[in-house]
């Protein structure tokens, strides 16, 4: 499987057919960003943070208390940071934060985020689902966990994490044309998550569950 | 007075958008009045005084309190979790722009309308008895008259319909208009004699004070159309398709009264100037999206005028007789006004030349991003081999009407959501690409910026 150079990356970004264009939106410093002879490009904290807070809730659970719809919301306190501000996530704390960049990837490109080792070796994970499909349009989550001793300061517009690009072949190892527009996160612009499972799979362990 | 302070503190602690600092100036000015309160109430207790004066102060103190509780109140909305925070910055950067230099906060409230409030404060506080150094300091800090932007919750405010805002800036300007109404001297006495002559035949004698109604009604049929014409100089089509929004909204009818001229020939009026330029913005538009610029486009239901006559026996059932005369004699005056008032809007909005939205600006941004967003790819900014820019809020805006009004179709089917049917989803989902750009064009001009 083929990554993109970073020269293959840019190439990308300024495709000129917006079927093929892969977009990483604001770009605020390309040349630091996509560095040169690398194979990918930096991308930065944004501006809104959903923290996980203690709540009444009971476990989180496909059907929680025998309720149909679980919903997520509660779960979590939003905070917005602007640009200036910073947002101190402690030790062992667990919050979601978004890319400030828009992402918008081509259906022959699919990537990685990775978190910029400089945070990792600070304790601060960055992301942990790490695949980003192809035709993935919205700014992306990123799950920070702080596993170090130290709290750590974030500011908004820092870089965080790098993507990588790798191209994406149909089965005849042609570039993919496939689009999924009705994937859950097409577009997504929203951080907190809608369900843990498609219904087909939620309906089958319901049944499933009324069996026993 | 503690329990207010203590308001006041957890208002200061709540995040404003864009670093706004118009709520702290606004919540100085609260906890001045608090501290003035406060000083009254020491006073009250001081050893000597007598019981009629300690009363006079007690009384004076919750005058302050009840008035420093209704200021917090006048702030709720404005938070960033109530207001949809992308917009402010941008907002901010048209009211610097239009060299409105006055102390402002941007607010939400659950209502469909928008509002430019303003709050001349400074001579009321100004002749308070022993102000507190606070509220002293707070006033000194505030560009008076102190200004209050209201737009739409989250719930009711999309984000094309802001341009609005633009409508309502125009009124923060009015004063600086130069309009020789002189000019219209034969048209306004025309439409007295007409005015009279209605009234006449329903017994009603014209005097002094229907004369003054009627130019009070001409001043703020004058104030609106300047407030259009502010909006299109700032917005360009989106401020008509705004319009036309906001009226079919608040039914359709004909918007007619002494505060306002006819919905219909305000959105006419807003297409005229449109149509004006080589190319103009109605080229511009319907070259980039197949459809014609028309002044009901986003308004079917807004209603043609009948004849004035007829016009004249509808009104005055829901109306007074005089104010229903008014307002059908006006619509030729504001007419033959309307010109002008433009032309005056272009000349003071142009005294900044990068507020007025211009049709090439709008023919780079339509046939950089029309596609584009229809491909899920939000307006945020220009890539060319000269750069990297942001694209204007203006720019945003009109890119989200064109889209919304003619490529809603080509949008691709989004995810299933709950009460929602497939066009409720696509729009939801172009709202929040919309609301994407603002915040990322924002964010890149700041960042350009610093």
């Amino acid at each position: 499987m083929s990554a993109l150079s970073t020269k293959a990356i840019r190439a990308r970004l300024n495709e000129a057919d917006l079927n093929r264009r892969l977009v990483i939106s604001p770009l605020f410093d390309e040349e630091a960003q996509a560095k040169p002879g690398q194979a990918a490009i930096d991308v930065r904290l944004g501006f809104d943070f959903c923290i996980v807070t203690a709540s009444s809730f009971g476990a989180i659970s496909e059907f929680p208390d025998g309720q149909e719809d679980l919903g997520f919301e509660p779960l979590y306190r939003r905070e917005f940071v602007p640009l200036g501000q910073s947002i101190t996530i402690h030790p062992h704390q667990f919050f979601l934060a978004q890319t400030l960049e828009y992402l918008r990837l081509p259906p022959d490109l699919m990537a990685y985020v990775v978190g910029r080792s400089t945070w990792g070796r600070l304790g601060l994970i960055v992301a942990t689902a790490v695949g980003i499909h192809p035709s993935f349009a919205g700014s992306l989550t990123l799950e920070l966990r702080n596993l170090g001793e130290n709290p750590l300061t974030l500011f908004p517009g820092q870089t965080v994490a790098q993507l990588f690009f790798h191209d994406v072949v149909d089965a005849a190892g042609a570039p993919s044309q496939e689009i999924s527009p009705q994937a859950q996160y097409a577009g997504a612009i929203d951080m907190v998550p809608k369900k843990l499972s498609d219904k087909v799979t939620h309906d089958k362990l319901k049944r499933l569950r009324a069996l026993i | 007075m503690a329990r207010l302070s203590a308001q006041v503190s957890q208002q200061r602690a709540r995040t404003y958008p864009a670093n706004h600092k118009g709520p702290h100036l606004w919540l100085d000015l609260v906890q001045g009045l608090i501290d003035t309160a406060q000083g009254y109430l020491h006073q009250a207790n001081a050893p000597g005084i007598s019981d009629a004066e300690a009363f006079s102060l007690g009384k004076d103190a919750n005058l302050l309190g009840n008035n420093a509780y209704r200021f917090l109140q006048e702030l709720e909305g404005a938070g960033a979790d109530q207001i949809p925070h992308p917009v402010v910055g941008p907002f901010q950067r048209w009211v610097s722009g239009l060299g409105v230099n006055d102390s402002i906060f941007f607010r939400s409230d659950h209502v469909a309308n928008y509002e430019l409030a303003t709050f001349p404060l400074l001579n009321s506080l100004s002749n308070l008895n022993s102000p507190s150094q606070s509220l002293l300091d707070a006033m000194a800090a505030i560009t008076w008259p102190f200004r209050r932007v209201t737009v739409p919750s989250r719930a009711m405010g999309m984000l094309p319909h802001f341009a609005i805002v633009g409508h309502e800036l125009g009124h923060a300007i009015q004063d600086r208009m130069q309009i020789d109404l002189k000019a219209y001297a034969g048209a306004f006495q025309d439409s007295a004699q007409k005015t009279a002559a209605r009234l006449q035949a329903d017994g009603i004698a014209f005097d002094q004070q229907i004369q003054l109604r009627r130019q009070d009604a001409l001043r703020s049929w004058v104030n609106e159309i300047w407030s259009d014409a502010v909006g299109i100089c700032l917005a360009g089509p989106a401020l008509l398709f705004a319009l036309g929004a906001l009226f079919e909204l608040t039914g359709g009818g004909w918007g007619l009264g002494v505060s306002h001229p006819p919905h219909i020939v305000r959105l006419r009026l807003a297409l005229k100037r449109l149509q004006i330029g080589a190319p103009s913005h109605a080229e511009v538009y319907a070259a980039a999206t197949g459809s014609a610029l028309s002044e009901k486009i986003n308004s079917p239901h807004v209603a043609e005028l009948p004849t004035a006559d007829v016009l004249y026996q509808s009104l005055k059932q829901n109306m007074t007789k005089p104010d229903a005369a008014i307002a059908v004699e006006l619509i030729p005056v504001i007419e033959a006004i309307a010109a002008d008032i433009y032309s005056e809007a272009e000349r003071i909005v142009g005294l900044n030349p990068e507020m007025t939205y211009r049709p090439p600006q709008m023919k780079e941004d339509l046939s950089e991003h029309l596609d584009a967003l229809c491909n899920l790819i939000p307006p945020i900014e220009y890539r060319h081999a000269g750069g990297v820019r942001a694209v204007s809020l203006a720019g945003v805006l009109n890119v989200g009407w064109a889209a919304l009004l003619s490529k809603l179709n080509e949008f691709p089917a989004t995810a299933a959501r709950d009460g929602y049917d497939e066009t409720a989803a696509k729009m939801e989902k172009l709202q929040e690409l919309l609301l994407k750009a603002v915040e990322l064009s924002e964010a890149r001009r700041k960042w350009d910026d610093a």
